[in-house]
């Protein structure tokens, strides 16, 4: 499935470029993940836990950085994990392209192309919940990422410890159930012959 | 007067000790020294398996083995299980290695087993073994994989497809240019399971002691388990005994043989120890064979009148990863289109596709309930265009009584040509238009749709091949304490087999049912035996049950005429003693005779008398006997939530004779749960990677007991002339017109807005899609 979706960073693009190829830095702003090993510059180990409702998953996998294109400012990453409880898989290409929106403001578009097997396929359950999942884990990144850029030492640890706890119990999963429920009955049917 | 069993409404003797909870399913059995195995499964529709590293989960404490193919005996191995049922139109055969060695077709194909202390243990090891698979690309919709650039579900099969075949007879294509009206429907059915109440389960165990064997399978067939269990083990079958206990349901996806009881066989055999594998509901939904997936796309020429002209078409069937029945489903599809009508000429072209799902074999049904979905909806199609009603249509082109036997010009099956053996059409129909009230429905229909609801009633016929061969053997055997044992190789899975057959018996040798124990399903019980699927046993077994039975009669009065010193035409065997009728009514009971059948150490038995009180019987059908029935479901549809309730759900049904009216009502009413599941609920669905996604019963719907109503059926009794007792099989035909009659009831109900339904199942978010594109909720 495709997913698409971006978070801004609040530094000009030349600034926010560096900050963000510095993996072992912004790893720990995503939610749940956790950085294992750097195996060379372009090619990083690491864990990420989610939770599906009332499922915990956690994939231990690898992503690659394989194009940077300092030109345009775009990232391809490969990554691919194991579920951690034979739940089975998690394949990525994600596609990341840095632009100036506002004076000092960075936007990041990102393109995901995820492949889920096993039982952890059956757990997403629809496209359009993993994608209102992914936009909430990138929006949690993009908020610890700004901490971390503008916040006080305080600030900054308090966020790492945050996002070290991971995707919070429930919060992500009802955010993204409540907005699958609304898309729903958004158009609901009028009873026929009104 | 004697005992009058056949016939009669006789309370199932199976059900105490289930409902007291004494039933003894595979999973009751507790052996000592027993292990408890677990599969891995793959996780990708399509994978190359580049590597598996077991070191971690061998470690694990309270492991005993992990196995992969590599670790299996020779056979199994070297090669792909075998085809279980060949047809010449098969040219691409894939079928499953027990354990897959170097390619995964589908999600939950077995990579591995772990044989562990308990379950848990074993999932954890499992959970610990790694394996690297190689992503291939897969095919999940058969419409895709039969391009030629589809990828392949298989990386070195050359196609996609496994078999293309032709049912065909008369002219059809000068019928259709002849014809006055021709129309035409693009219909679906999807794919379901069976979804039995008892998931599938084995046991196996290899006694050093006498070197045997002993399987328990929650199977339908156990005779076949036993000589596929001989091949692959390269094992004497005599030394093989497997037995179908109490089985919680079979429907079809039970008589496969599957790669696991191979498995977990061979665990045994080289542990030394019993071990034992109980398949979890998402395994079931999983690696459980599954069923229905075809394309149809037909078209129906008629005459002014609304008499058939012809039908013809396409049908494309979703075979999933492998073929191990055959491509029996699409074939009987096919042969059962023509049903209870006179229809001039025919032709189906059929694909069969393979794709990375599990594979489809036979559930309750086996294909009729596609054809008949065809061919109802086809019917009501001329109906409506020429303005017929469509009951009528039907009565002008029912095949008469007096036409019968009725040769429709096709080929089934079993390779013997389908002629219908017996039945009456029109009676069937129109005693299920009475039951159902069909000709007040109008003024029904009118008093709803003025109180602002929306009601429709829907008819469906169908014929079923069934009773297929080769055959299913019975023992009878009079013991020396007067009792009656009956051995059969037909497996019951809660078809009341213990009950009906001992009714045969009983009335046969006049001694009450309670004296006769009927053990089913072992094949240490008796030599040969097919099993219990196809609708097949009553016709196949009954008669067999009732030849074995003449025969001990026989055996019981000239024995007694020799000891009483008696005319066998002055005695009476009753109550399980002979007596003679004249002078002091001398007599003997039949568990004397019986031993005295036994003989004595040394003596030889007088002339004429053999020893021992006891025949076996093998009836063998000459072809399969046709039984038929009609449905007429009358539905509510709440055009607010697209909401299907069913209001009364009639059924007219004729399978010869009935043995136990009371058993067949309940295979009525059963069937036609599973019917209403396929045509409202049953959704199994997979995304674009082939990736299973309704694997668990809050995804996938099953009809509970309030979506299912109490069917009211009523039988006709047109007895078979292929068997002895007259019967046909009656276990499928409450499922077969199911999902023809909702659908057509749906129709009927939103005919205002002019709604089709072409595709199952009719699912609140179909109708919904449709009344809006219909404008139903437009305003003003």
């Amino acid at each position: 499935m495709k997913i698409e979706n971006g978070f801004d960073v609040p530094l000009p693009p030349a600034e926010a470029w560096r900050v963000l190829l510095d993996i072992e830095r912004v790893a720990p702003c995503l939610p749940g993940a956790e950085l294992l090993e750097t195996v060379d510059p372009t090619t990083y180990k690491g864990r990420v836990s989610v939770r599906l409702g009332p499922v915990a998953v956690s994939f231990l996998g690898t992503a690659k950085l394989e194009e940077i294109d300092e030109a345009k400012r775009s990232v391809r990453v490969r990554a691919s994990g194991t579920e951690q409880k034979g739940r089975g898989g998690a394949q990525a290409v994600v596609f990341f392209s840095l632009a100036e929106t506002r004076p000092r403001t960075s936007h990041v578009h990102i393109v995901t192309d995820l492949t889920l097997n096993g039982a952890v396929a059956q757990y997403g359950r629809g496209a359009a919940m993993i994608a209102d999942m992914a936009q909430q884990m990138v929006n949690r990144f993009a908020e610890t990422l700004k901490v971390q850029i503008e916040g006080s030492e305080a600030e900054r640890a308090a966020a790492a410890a945050e996002a070290r706890k991971g995707v919070s119990g429930f919060g992500l999963f009802f955010g993204a159930l409540w907005r699958a429920i609304r898309r729903f009955f958004g158009a609901g049917p009028a009873r026929a012959g009104e | 007067m004697g005992v009058r069993a056949i016939g009669a409404r006789v309370q199932r003797t199976e059900d105490p000790p289930l409902l007291t909870g004494r039933g003894q399913f595979v999973d009751d059995m507790h052996l000592p020294g027993m292990l408890q195995a677990a599969f891995l499964r793959s996780s990708h529709a399509h994978a190359r398996l580049k590597g598996i590293d077991l070191a971690a989960a061998r470690r694990r404490p309270g492991v005993h083995a992990v196995l992969t193919a590599a670790d299996l005996p020779e056979r199994m191995r070297a090669a792909p299980m075998s085809m279980l049922v060949p047809n010449p139109a098969i040219t691409n055969l894939r079928t499953q290695y027990c354990l897959a060695r170097d390619e995964v077709c589908f999600v939950g194909e077995p990579v591995a087993i772990v044989v562990a202390d308990t379950r848990h243990i074993a999932e954890d090891a499992v959970a610990a073994i790694e394996v690297d698979y190689e992503p291939l690309p897969p095919v999940g919709d058969c419409r895709a994989a039969i391009a030629p650039d589809a990828p392949r579900c298989h990386a070195e099969s050359p196609t996609n497809k496994a078999a293309v075949f032709k049912a065909a007879y008369g002219d059809v294509d000068a019928a259709f240019r002849a014809a006055p009206h021709v129309f035409r429907e693009e219909l679906w059915q999807h794919r379901g399971c069976g979804h039995a109440l008892e998931c599938r389960g084995v046991l196996a165990r290899f006694d050093p002691a006498d070197g045997r064997l002993t399987v328990w399978s929650s199977t339908q067939t156990p005779h076949l388990g036993k000589s596929t269990l001989a091949d692959l083990l390269e094992r004497d079958p005599e030394s093989i005994r497997v037995i179908a206990p109490d089985v919680g349901g079979g429907f079809g996806p039970k008589a496969v043989f599957y790669a696991e009881d191979a498995v977990v066989a061979a665990a045994a055999l080289r542990l030394g120890r019993p071990v034992k594998w109980v398949e979890d509901r998402r395994e079931h939904f999983l690696a459980a064979t599954q069923e229905r997936d075809q394309y149809w796309s037909v078209e129906i020429a008629v005459d002014r009148d609304g008499k058939l002209l012809g039908v013809r078409g396409t049908m494309l069937h979703d075979t999933g990863a492998y073929v191990p029945w055959g491509i029996i489903m699409p074939f009987i599809a096919a042969t059962t289109v023509p049903g209870p009508y006179v229809l001039p000429a025919y032709r189906l072209e059929v694909t069969v596709a393979y794709t990375n799902k599990v594979p489809t074999t036979p559930v309750r049904g086996a294909g009729r309930p596609q054809a008949v979905f065809a061919m109802e909806r086809l019917m009501d199609r001329a109906a409506r265009e020429l303005g017929l009603d469509r009951a009528e249509i039907r009565r002008r082109n029912f095949i008469a009584p007096e036409q019968m036997p009725y040769a429709v010009g096709l080929t089934f099956r079993d390779g013997k040509p389908v002629v219908y053996d017996s039945g009456d059409y029109p009676a069937c129909q129109a005693k299920a238009l009475a039951l159902a009230g069909y000709a007040d429905f109008p003024a029904r229909q009118a008093m709803a749709r003025q109180a602002g609801r929306h009601i429709g009633i829907g008819i469906a016929n169908y014929v079923e091949g069934t009773g297929l061969g080769p055959f299913e053997g019975v023992t009878v055997r009079v013991l020396q304490n007067g009792r009656v044992a009956v051995r059969t190789g037909a497996a019951p899975q809660g078809q009341g087999h213990r009950t009906t057959f001992a009714q045969i018996v009983a009335e046969r040798l006049n001694l009450p049912l309670e004296r006769i124990d009927v053990v089913c399903g072992d094949t240490g019980a008796i030599a040969m035996g097919v099993g219990t699927f196809a609708s097949r046993v009553m016709a196949n077994a009954g008669p067999s049950a009732l030849l074995a039975s003449n025969q001990v009669r026989g055996q019981i009065l000239a024995l007694a005429a020799s000891v009483l010193e008696a005319e066998e035409k002055d005695l009476l065997l009753e109550d399980g003693r002979v007596e003679v009728t004249t002078g002091n009514r001398r007599g003997i009971g039949i568990g004397d005779l019986a031993r005295i059948a036994q003989g004595m150490p040394g003596f030889s038995f007088p002339t004429g008398q053999g020893p021992g009180l006891e025949h076996t019987a093998y009836f063998t059908p000459s072809q399969a006997a046709y039984c038929n029935g009609c449905h007429v479901v009358e539905v509510e549809v709440d055009t607010g939530t697209g909401a299907v309730r069913i209001l009364n759900y009639a059924v007219a049904h004729d399978s010869g004779t009935l043995v136990n009216p009371l058993i067949v009502d309940g295979q009525i009413q059963g069937a036609v749960a599973h019917g209403i599941g396929n045509a409202l609920y049953e959704w199994m669905g997979y995304d674009e990677a082939a990736q299973p996604l309704t694997t668990t019963f809050g995804d996938y719907l099953l009809p509970g007991a309030g979506e299912v109503p109490a069917v009211a059926a009523t039988h006709l009794e047109t007895p078979s002339p292929l068997n002895p007792l007259g019967v046909k099989g009656a276990g499928e035909g409450g499922t077969i017109p199911a999902a023809a009659a909702i659908a057509a009831a749906v129709e009927n109900a939103l005919a205002p807005y002019g709604v089709r339904i072409a595709t199952t199942p009719i699912t609140p978010e179909r109708i919904i899609a449709q009344l809006r594109a219909s404008r139903a909720y437009a305003r003003g």
